[in-house]
């Protein structure tokens, strides 16, 4: 999907939630998640070769793979995480969305403790030559 | 064909509130709470399959498990 198509889908999107909205505000909410998720979809599809590069020119560069993967895995629980928590935020459950977010730092904590951990051990080992 | 779910989801919307407003009109108060929590459960029914979609082309694009 190009960049038209996307602020088109959006704008009529909106158009739509409003007229709605009126009607049934839970039904606007349905629209909203449903256009939250088709954009999202988009972007992600959009942002894949980028993603390719990157994990080309860190293989070129000879750096460890898992490094990039720690970041993209991190990346992706972000996204995630943003679109449940807006979707929470819009039914205007914001302990809810707390929560979620909550939850995905986390999971981004979680995925990056090998980081960590590698982190700690070249550490060490600095100070065991000295 | 991705544009076809929004206007789904905006015509059951449209169509639950006037066929709730009909009930309501004809003192059918029980019913037109089934049919707006039927027209709910439709829409969530459509919405779910696109998130689906969207955290599998996450988990594949970002090498996510």
């Amino acid at each position: 999907m190009d960049i038209t198509s996307l602020v088109g889908l959006a704008v009529l999107s909106a158009v739509l939630c409003m007229i709605v909205r009126q009607l049934k505000p839970e039904m606007a909410m349905g629209i909203s998640i449903a256009c939250g998720v088709i954009l999202m979809g988009a972007v992600i599809s959009m942002l894949a070769p980028s993603v390719e590069l990157i994990s080309q020119l860190t293989a070129a560069a000879g750096l460890d793979g898992g490094y990039s993967r720690t970041l993209f895995k991190a990346l992706a629980v972000c996204y995630i995480t943003q679109l449940g928590s807006d979707c929470c935020k819009d039914a205007g459950e914001s302990a809810i969305a707390g929560k979620i977010e909550l939850a995905g730092k986390a999971a981004v904590v979680v995925i990056s403790l090998p980081v960590f951990s590698s982190l700690a051990e070249i550490v060490t080992e600095l100070l065991g030559s000295a | 064909m991705e544009i076809d779910l929004i206007f789904k989801i905006a015509a059951v919307g449209i169509i639950v509130a006037v066929l709730n407003q009909i009930l309501k009109k004809t003192d059918h108060d029980e019913q037109a709470m089934m049919l707006t929590v039927a027209g709910l459960v439709i829409v969530l029914m459509m919405i779910i399959p696109a998130i689906d979609e969207l955290f599998g082309t996450i988990k594949s694009v970002f090498g996510l498990w």
